[in-house]
């Protein structure tokens, strides 16, 4: 009897912390898309982008838009913000160090925006991560780096472009996608908690 | 000699086998089989007879041909050994070839023209002579181009040849064939492409941009930043557009993109910035160890991070670099806009020469500067600066450096606390480093605050003041006052003494020379041992002595911590009477009062002007103000001096014994008009004349001297029908001050106001106006009824008298006697029928005509409600006007109240047939007669409105009437029809 009420607990806390790194990652994944979309607009000025910017047939930048996202289950969804979050700190990493070199040196509060969103992104692929592993999920394979050299100005600049765009986009899903996952956990640990207190009137 | 070739068509064909045999002398003759040219040599200076035989096995034939210089065209030889190498970077074609060699045995003057093709179009865009000497030699010749268009925008091809141009030659130009073409190919279709990628170029060049098309590919814009340009097509899968006049980039540079169709973009950068511009190098040293040279980088490049520019800074005796780590920091922070290197002094080299070199992608410059490391010396500010205030005139400050100089020339900056600068200079000896220098600074004040700060410069060869030191600050030491106070009493004498308020001012601080603690105060009857005394407190700058009637000696003194000031003595004399004479007038200027006197007879130490600042109040807050022996006037000024107020001022002699007064002066230092009205009593002494009298104004309501009064009088309303008339204002000028009434005579019965105001210099006071009213005496106004009247009954009673005494006359002229008349038998016939001589028939008069007017619109009611009847009784001239008072309008029965016709009148015979005579008068004929309804006509004809025929019963209408105008008439007359008709009846 003591050992599942210990039982009882260890998941009502287990259930509890999840829902706090949901609303965690929901947080920070609002952020981030705040942030980004907010330098979407002033990276394509900057750079002197028009709007209708076609990114298509730039390569290595994960994309957000995708119609099987609704066929996935919850672990693939994860899995998936997982490994997009951590390309696009990489990406948004070199995409700094590119604007800083080369593309707007001297924009020292441009880069400052761009720096915290990196932090954010970093955090969101973390946090993401240990949610991956608190439901006991195999987390992505590590992306290979590749190396990307003699990149031609525009082609930095495009780049750079798609990864904010794309940042903001997936930040958004998963913003969808850890209140949905945050809500589920709420049903069930209530659900639970019913469940327990029919029994004990019994 | 030349070979000259010499070709000919062979005429017929023939299957024979032909050879020829060209003769151009009669001796050299040459043999050529089956060809139609040959060579031949000779001198060409003069016509050649050339003989072709040609020979075959049926026979020969001979053409003879004369042939001179000019006919003969000296074709040079194609081009050999043709190479086009690409530089695609710079968009660089080079050729390079041999000219081939020349059938002249001497050089010759050619030009090579070359063309450059794009392939694909086949279309020339770029030919270019080249001129050359070419002789027999295999001579390599190279030529380059730069393209405005990118290399690898399309297929680019190259030929060239060669075109005689030789004077000498005196020949034919002829040219040689072209080249083959040498192509060098564009990008290929593997993939869609941009050129050129990434360029950096001058601010103000043009510049082409293409794009070409991979395979499956179009392209649909091409645009420079948001801005379309006007495309060219380059080939079917390439477009170019050009931009002229590049303007600067931004730090991002400018895209230019290129849209494909399927979708997909293309783009490139460019970077448009400027060569550096650096210039005003200026070495220095600071510290004899390390030269540093200073540059204003100039007109910004615009060029950042790899394009931005590059320095080297190299100093050329040595041969060595220095560093130049700031200045090629892209992140540098300049000072002052000047970018620096540095470089180490070299030990015992004085004369250093540096070369600067800006570089950056766009261009180089190049500055020198030659430095003699001991004339641009700029020291540093001393590291550590000490003030000692030693006394209280003088100071000692301590100045040390880090590094050690020469000589050195240095400045002081002493600012007091009142903010007042000082510079002085002084020379420091050789400094070495860490070492103290004392500098004594005198000429300073007593208990005086002082910051110093100082600079220096080399003393030797001047070149920079270092910036200025920190400040340090400190106080000179307190001296004893060093003058007496001003010190002035005030004497108030009682039944039982004299209370003297003693007054001082504060002495100024470099009087004061410290900070005054208390004043003392110590009094004396004359020539009497024993002194009292007092003291009083530095906030206080007077004390009051109740002394006796006794002459005393009043002393004050400021002390402070140091010491007293010297003592200020006044003598007060107890039983005597300052008295002078009657104050004068004095006029002041806004700012104060410039005074004068009469030197005092015994006046020994100068004098003592006296004056209350505010006079109207109970203290007056005197003031007084010394002025130097034997000067005998002075301004005093005050910014408390107002307009409008009476000043006193006092003028007192010093003497050796006591202070006198001298004279008193009264005055304004602006005068104004006085404040307060005049009181005013007047006094009737009969109907034309009244005494006025009135009171002193106060003297603080003067205002300024009183000049006189002036006394207005006007005689009051007077009613007349409906206007309201007043009299005229007449004026009484008194200048005499003093004069407090005044008669004013001449008046008439009426009511009259009087007003007295004063004037001074500043104008005119206020007046408060009186009213009297002169009436004339009841004796007067008897005799003015009854003289006229006794007049006029005397008038009547002479009258009176005399028509009795002439009755007769009278009679005779205004009532003559009538005679009674009288009818005989035989003269009164009567015939039957129709009289002859018919009698008049006496009927009650019947109105031809009656009209009503019961009202005119527009006209007032009043008028409206009188109506004037008009009646024709047939008479052209006797027309009876009556007047009909209609209270409610329309009253036809009412008989106008008029007399009947004289039975005696004759009546006019034209008036006994009406219709007969209608035709002869038409009245209405004349318009201007009459006059239609209008505000200005007057009120008989508005309320009939239109004239009317005397012998019509129609009413007359003007031309031109209206036809409302007409209907309206037309229902008065049926209503003045029915009238008449109803009166016959």
């Amino acid at each position: 009897m003591a050992t599942g009420v210990r039982h009882d607990a260890i998941e009502d806390n287990i259930s509890f912390a999840l829902s706090d790194c949901y609303a965690k990652a929901e947080a920070l994944a609002r952020k981030v898309h705040s942030e980004a979309k907010q330098i979407t607009e002033s990276y394509r000025e900057k750079q002197g982008l028009s709007q209708d910017l076609n990114l298509d047939s730039i390569d290595g930048v994960p994309e957000s838009g995708t119609s099987k996202w609704a066929e996935l289950t919850e672990e693939e969804r994860l899995r998936e913000n997982a490994a997009a979050f951590a390309a696009l700190h990489r990406l948004l990493g070199t995409v700094l160090k590119e604007q800083q070199d080369d593309l707007t040196p001297g924009d020292y509060k441009f880069h400052d925006a761009l720096l915290s969103l990196l932090a954010k992104v970093e955090a969101l692929a973390e946090t993401t991560k240990q949610l991956l592993l608190s439901l006991g999920h195999v987390l992505p394979r590590a992306e290979e780096e590749r190396e990307e050299e003699g990149l031609r100005y525009f082609q930095k600049k495009r780049r750079g472009y798609k990864v904010i765009v794309e940042l903001s986009g997936w930040a958004l899903r998963a913003v969808r996608d850890f209140a949905r996952l945050k809500r589920r956990n709420r049903r069930e640990v209530g659900g639970k908690r019913e469940v327990k207190k029919r029994g004990s009137r019994r | 000699m030349l070979t000259f070739i010499c070709s000919w068509s062979a005429g017929s064909e023939t299957n024979l086998k032909t050879t020829y045999k060209i003769c151009y002398k009669p001796t050299h003759c040459e043999s050529v089989e089956r060809n139609v040219s040959g060579k031949i040599n000779l001198a060409l200076f003069g016509a050649v007879q050339i003989h072709i035989t040609a020979i075959n096995t049926l026979g020969s034939a001979t053409a003879t041909f004369q042939v001179t210089k000019k006919d003969i065209t000296f074709i040079p030889p194609v081009p050999q050994n043709v190479k086009v190498v690409p530089d695609f970077s710079s968009q660089t074609l080079s050729l390079k070839w041999i000219g081939g060699v020349s059938a002249l045995a001497f050089p010759t003057t050619i030009e090579f023209e070359i063309q450059v093709l794009w392939t694909e179009k086949m279309e020339v865009i770029h030919t270019e002579s080249y001129a050359a000497q070419l002789d027999s030699q295999n001579k390599t010749f190279q030529w380059s181009w730069i393209s405005g268009v990118p290399l690898n925008c399309t297929s680019h091809s190259v030929r060239i040849r060669s075109i005689s141009t030789d004077i000498l030659m005196n020949s034919k130009n002829g040219s040689s064939d072209w080249s083959k073409l040498q192509t060098i190919p564009g990008a290929d279709d593997s993939k869609s492409v941009m050129f050129p990628e990434d360029k950096v170029v001058r601010v103000g060049t043009n510049m082409t941009f293409c794009c070409v098309a991979g395979r499956g590919q179009r392209i649909k814009t091409l645009v420079y930043g948001a801005e379309h340009l006007p495309c060219s097509e380059l080939g079917i899968r390439s477009k170019a557009i050009t931009k002229y006049n590049l303007p600067p980039s931004d730090s991002a540079g400018t895209n230019i993109m290129c849209n494909l169709d399927p979708p997909h973009l293309l783009g490139t950068v460019v970077f448009v910035g400027y060569p550096p511009d650096d210039q005003q190098l200026e070495c220095e040293t600071r510290d004899l160890q390390n030269i540093v040279c200073y540059w204003s980088p100039g007109r910004q490049t615009m060029l950042l991070r790899e394009h931005r520019t590059f320095y080297t800074l190299t100093e050329r005796i040595s041969g060595k670099n220095a560093s130049c780590h700031q200045a090629n920091d892209d992140d540098a922070d300049l000072n002052d806009d000047k970018y620096k290197c540095n470089f180490p002094v070299i030990s015992g080299q004085q004369m250093y020469k540096f070369l600067l070199k800006a570089k950056n992608p766009l261009g180089e410059v190049k500055t020198n500067y030659t430095l003699n490391l001991y004339t641009r010396v700029y020291p540093y500010s001393p590291s550590k600066v000490t003030v000692l205030c030693t006394g209280s005139r003088q100071t000692k400050l301590f100045l040390s450096w880090g590094v050690s100089y020469k000589n050195m020339t240095c400045q002081f900056e002493i600012v007091t606390n009142n903010k007042e600068k000082q510079l002085r200079n002084f020379t420091l000896p050789d400094q070495e480093a860490n070492a103290l220098s004392r500098v004594a600074v005198d000429q300073l004040y007593p208990d005086t605050s002082y910051s110093f700060r100082t600079r220096c410069a080399s003393a030797e060869h001047f070149w920079k003041w270092s910036s200025w030191s920190e400040s340090k600050t400190c106080k000179t030491q307190e001296e004893a006052p060093s003058k007496a106070l001003d010190v002035w009493r005030e004497i108030k004498r009682t039944e039982h003494g004299q209370n003297v308020l003693v007054k001082w001012k504060p002495l100024p601080h470099s009087d004061a020379k410290g900070t005054i603690v208390k004043y003392e105060i110590t009094w004396n009857v004359v020539n009497e041992v024993g002194e009292q005394s007092a003291i009083a407190p530095v906030s206080v700058n007077s004390t009051e002595l109740h002394l006796n009637f006794s002459d005393y000696v009043i002393a004050v003194r400021a002390v402070n911590s140091v010491g007293s000031s010297p003592s200020s003595q006044i003598r007060i004399l107890g039983l005597f009477e300052e008295q002078a004479d009657e104050p004068s007038i004095i006029s002041g200027m806004p700012s104060g009062f410039n005074l004068s006197w009469s030197p005092g007879t015994n006046e020994t130490c100068g004098y003592i002007v006296e004056w209350c600042l505010f006079p109207d109040t109970l203290d007056c807050n005197m003031q007084w103000e010394r002025v130097p022996p034997k000067t005998t006037h002075t301004v005093i000024t005050s910014d408390g001096f107002r307009p409008g107020v009476r000043y006193s001022i006092s003028v007192y002699g010093c003497s050796q014994h006591k202070e006198y007064l001298l004279k008193k002066m009264v005055g304004y230092t602006q005068e104004l008009a006085p404040r307060r009205a005049v009181k005013v009593k007047a006094e009737a002494n009969s109907s034309h004349t009244v005494t006025l009298r009135w009171e002193d104004i106060p003297v603080q309501d003067h205002q300024g001297f009183i000049r006189g009064y002036r006394v207005y009088y006007v005689p009051q309303v007077n009613f007349s029908a409906r206007s309201q008339k007043s009299g005229i204002k007449e004026v009484i000028n008194i200048t005499d001050p003093d004069v407090r009434n005044v008669t004013v005579t001449n008046l008439h019965s009426a009511t009259y106001e009087f007003t007295v105001k004063a004037y001074t210099a500043g104008g005119e006071g206020i007046g408060e106006p009186i009213n009297i009213n002169l009436v004339d005496s009841p004796l007067g106004l008897f005799l003015a009824i009854l003289i006229p009247l006794g007049v006029t009954c005397f008038c009547g009673i002479l009258l009176g008298i005399f028509c009795y005494t002439k009755r007769n006359c009278v009679k005779e002229t205004f009532y003559p006697d009538v005679p009674n008349p009288e009818i005989h038998g035989e003269q009164w016939s009567v015939v039957e029928g129709r009289s002859s001589n018919p009698t008049f028939d006496v009927k009650p008069f019947i109105p031809d005509k009656v009209w009503i007017i019961e009202s005119v619109p527009g006209k007032d009611v009043d008028d409206s409600d009188i109506c004037t009847m008009e009646m024709n009784n047939g008479d052209n001239g006797s027309v009876n006007n009556l007047e009909v008072i209609s209270d409610s309008g329309y009253k036809p029965q009412m008989r106008p109240h008029v007399p009947l016709l004289d039975v005696n009148h004759t009546p006019n015979p034209q008036h006994l047939d009406l219709t007969e005579q209608s035709e002869g008068y038409q009245p209405q004929l004349k318009v201007s007669n009459w006059s239609v309804e209008s505000p200005e006509v007057d009120e008989a004809s508005a309320c009939i409105g239109s004239p009317t025929s005397v012998n019509s019963t129609q009413f007359l209408l003007p031309y031109q009437a209206s036809e409302e105008g007409q209907s309206t008439r037309s229902s008065s007359w049926k209503f003045s029809s029915l009238m008449s008709s109803a009166q016959k009846r």
